[in-house]
């Protein structure tokens, strides 16, 4: 009898045990949890000697940029929310739009792009996987905008290019909801420009 | 610890371990629940507190009343997730929520002093030295990034035995440290084991 109380306490100690591990124990409970918010800056250039700028009201597939053969197929559902945030959040740090029959030339151009991947999810004992996995598969679509903001008098158009000086990009799964992507862009964009005090600002700049 | 200290003790431990399997008497296998709390450089990549992630398996035999040796293994995982945090690098801002995972499994030989009598509580001092496997991993929004290494790793340990008789139960405090390896300064967690032994 006594022998099998430790083999009953052993049995429940590693089924506790084996339970409540995992490698990786995390779950995403909400899509949003996986944007992603990126900017990249040119630590020489004092973004607070620009003004005005211009933009295109459109966003460019870039797959269709890269091959002009290509089929896009971009979903541009949410094209004006972010024409429009990106203008709004622009005003706020003090960059004026010009009119788009200006004949002034800007002090910067914005340009919008946007671009899809393909990944898998594999679900599993304790958690999510994003390659390997165990039990259960989800495919899903990766959304990435990218803002790319250039000092427009260093375009050089017999060689067709122009100093980025600023680039943001946005990464997430994409859903099929068009309020929660609306939610998402919400809080995206403005965070690209929370992020990036320096723009409208002139701080000191390495040489 | 100086690591010729180090080396000096492994050693030691090894040669109790070979002595001890010729002229054991008998041996107990314990299986150990375990909750850890991350130190120096896990601390700071996987600031959890408390991690209530742990199993360790391990094999004593008796050398004489008052010494054991024998080997010792165990499973910790750490886990966090952060909040919708901003992480800057020169010219480089990324906001995101992210997944931050620690697993780390040591491979230890081991030796241990007890004070006082087999059937009584008594407390004991062991060390642990050997090889821990460490896991780094962070999911980033569609992305992982993860390194692993081996290192080599010691484990200082205080612990009380329960009185026994067919089994024994045991409570033990053991401070891990992984030497560095790969880009990790170190991997170090106190660990609080609960154990039950067969004998």
């Amino acid at each position: 009898m006594n022998q099998r109380i430790p083999i009953v306490v052993l049995g429940l100690l590693a089924a506790i045990a084996f339970v409540s591990l995992g490698c990786h124990p995390g779950n995403i409970n909400d899509l949003s949890e996986t944007d992603i918010v990126a900017t990249h800056y040119d630590e020489t250039v004092d973004f607070g000697a620009y003004l005005t700028y211009a933009m295109e009201d459109t966003i460019y597939d870039m797959a269709e940029l890269e091959n002009p053969d290509y089929p896009s197929d971009l979903d541009r559902t949410h094209q004006s929310l972010i024409i429009s945030l990106v203008k709004e959040q622009m005003a706020s740090v003090g960059y004026q739009l010009l009119p788009e029959d200006s004949t002034e030339e800007p002090d910067l151009r914005i340009g919008l792009g946007a671009l899809t991947k393909e990944g898998t999810i594999y679900y599993g004992w304790g958690g999510y996987y994003w390659y390997g996995g165990y039990y259960g598969r989800v495919d899903y679509t990766v959304g990435t905008l990218l803002i790319f903001m250039a000092d427009w008098e260093t375009r050089d158009e017999d060689e067709d290019t122009i100093d980025v000086i600023w680039t943001a990009g946005i990464d997430g799964v994409l859903d099929d909801s068009t309020s929660r992507m609306s939610d998402r862009i919400n809080r995206a964009i403005p965070q690209a420009f929370t992020q990036s005090p320096y723009l409208g600002t002139t701080v000191e700049v390495q040489p | 610890m100086k690591f010729k200290n180090i080396i000096t003790s492994s050693l030691l431990i090894l040669t109790l371990l070979c002595a001890g399997s010729a002229v054991a008497e008998d041996w107990f296998w314990g299986l150990t629940y375990e909750t850890a709390v991350p130190t120096g450089d896990v601390k700071e990549f996987c600031d959890d507190g408390w991690s209530w992630r742990g199993i360790g398996f391990e094999g004593r035999t008796w050398l004489n009343r008052n010494v054991s040796a024998g080997f010792a293994t165990s499973w910790n995982v750490f886990h966090v997730e952060t909040d919708w945090v901003t992480q800057s690098e020169p010219g480089l801002d990324v906001t995101s929520k992210q997944f931050r995972d620690v697993n780390s499994v040591p491979l230890y030989v081991n030796s241990h002093y007890y004070m006082g009598d087999p059937y009584e509580t008594r407390f004991y001092l062991g060390l642990n030295a050997g090889a821990m496997y460490s896991e780094r991993r962070a999911d980033v929004g569609s992305y992982t990034f993860k390194e692993d290494n081996w290192m080599f790793s010691v484990a200082p340990e205080i612990g009380v035995q329960l009185p026994y008789t067919s089994f024994l139960g045991y409570l033990s405090v053991r401070w891990n440290y992984g030497f560095a390896a790969g880009s990790f300064e170190e991997t170090s967690y106190f660990s609080f084991r609960f154990g039950v032994g067969l004998r």
